[in-house]
């Protein structure tokens, strides 16, 4: 007999961030196949915005599908394989990452919202630098804070949803995430006030 | 400067969009799909699909560590056998007895299921050296080089060490866990608990999510770095 996920949460809803996801297919009609097919673009996504290079992310996409295939049964029959998939992917990452950082750089994220120096205009500096700023201050959280934030604020995943990917309770996501929330907009004002301490310092002509 | 929430700053610059990705049904997406599916997934890692990320080294943690959050009881895999002084070798996964030492691997030996003839005769153990991973697994390799262990960049398992109580946890949880066809969620967190307890993981908590009626037992997942177990309700099989 097929062994299910340990994981038996409710029913979840996963809407991508900029796009509304289909329905998975029916548990019975599903294969290893059918949800590789379903699941790899939100995947795929998931590791380029942990990753530092499009190589290293399309290595994780890799390594995580190597290992639902190794436990296809698991993978195949669990309530919500997405999080399966991100939880995979998120512990090989901090497996990794005692060896080798594996974030998206500041440059690449400013690129991929047309953000960097090429574009000029007033609001779009503005935006740029509050992007900078709000970086910087993620870059300061430890990794579990830093983890909540990605998966709440980028891969716009609810509370239950995190919790089943981090093998953690709904109730404690929440108390987690708000936590983080907070030491986040703490390091945001201390960032906002050295770079409010830095210009201050800088005379007419220095730049 | 207007004053705004970083979170929503982060949220509202997300660097990529999944319409943006390749699809499931991308040529990228299907040729990984054709090399993935031509492996045999009971074999370890082939050397083709080794990867920047250190595939095949990590491959065997990741599994081990992998199978104790998404596996039932039964698969934990807090041993690995080798058949030869190599991490890359052949190995194969045990789930342990009561002794957390090289002895758990002397049968594999004995019955013919890792054969090496350069360090033994076919059904003869060979001397065994046992190595604890960072993650606290326990790797048994045929050499009698006590340094075997620094080569291959592990801590060595001396015998008349204290065992290490998470491994020792691991174990009585699989043990707990196969020996009972329907452990009852308050009988899982009361067990549990009395193993951290004897076990001095004083520093350990237990979260048991409800039961509910179409999965009235229980299983259990660990995040060992936040050190906390998780009994999660499964339904009964009928095997």
């Amino acid at each position: 007999m097929e062994q299910p996920s340990l994981v038996g949460l409710h029913q979840l809803a996963f809407p991508a961030p900029h796009q509304t996801r289909e329905s998975v297919t029916p548990r019975a009609e599903r294969t290893y196949e059918s949800l590789y097919k379903e699941t790899y673009p939100f995947l795929y996504t998931y590791s380029r915005r942990r990753c530092a290079t499009t190589a290293d992310a399309e290595d994780l996409v890799a390594t995580t599908y190597l290992i639902a295939w190794k436990n296809a049964d698991a993978f195949v029959g669990a309530d919500f394989p997405l999080a399966w998939l991100y939880a995979v992917a998120n512990k090989t990452l901090s497996n990794h990452s005692r060896t080798r950082r594996t974030h998206l750089s500041l440059d690449v994220w400013l690129e991929a919202n047309d953000l960097s120096e090429a574009h000029g205009t007033e609001a779009i500096v503005e935006q740029r630098l509050a992007l900078e700023m709000a970086y910087r201050a993620l870059e300061r959280l430890r990794n579990r804070d830093q983890g909540l934030i990605r998966l709440a604020a980028l891969e716009g995943l609810s509370h239950e949803e995190i919790a089943a990917v981090i093998s953690s309770t709904e109730a404690r996501v929440k108390s987690d995430l708000f936590r983080a929330r907070v030491r986040l907009k703490d390091a945001y004002t201390r960032e906002q006030k050295r770079r409010q301490g830095k210009n201050a310092s800088k005379g007419p002509g220095d730049d | 400067m207007t004053e705004r929430d970083p979170f929503d700053i982060l949220r509202e610059n997300n660097p990529f969009d999944p319409s943006d990705a390749p699809d499931g049904e991308s040529a990228e997406a299907l040729a990984l799909l054709a090399r993935i599916t031509a492996t045999d997934p009971r074999k370890p890692l082939a050397r083709p699909l080794r990867s920047r990320l250190a595939l095949g080294f990590f491959s065997v943690l990741l599994i081990a560590a992998i199978s104790i959050v998404w596996m039932r009881a039964t698969d934990v895999q807090g041993v690995v056998c080798f058949d030869s002084p190599n991490v890359e070798g052949t190995r194969v996964g045990v789930r342990p007895n009561a002794d957390l030492d090289t002895s758990n691997c002397e049968p594999l030996w004995s019955d013919g299921v890792l054969v090496n003839p350069a360090v033994a005769e076919p059904g003869s153990v060979p001397p065994l050296i046992g190595c604890v991973t960072e993650d606290g697994a326990l790797w048994v390799f045929p050499s009698d080089d006590p340094a075997t262990c620094e080569d291959l960049g592990l801590a060595r398992l001396e015998s008349g060490q204290p065992e290490d109580a998470i491994l020792v946890f691991q174990a009585r949880l699989a043990d707990l866990f196969t020996d009972n066809e329907c452990l009852e969620m308050e009988g899982a967190e009361q067990a549990v608990e009395g193993h951290l307890t004897e076990l001095g993981l004083d520093t350990w908590t237990v979260v048991a999510q409800p039961a509910t009626e179409d999965r009235p037992c229980a299983s259990f997942s660990l995040d060992v770095e936040a050190e906390v177990v998780i009994l999660v309700p499964i339904i009964m099989f009928d095997d």
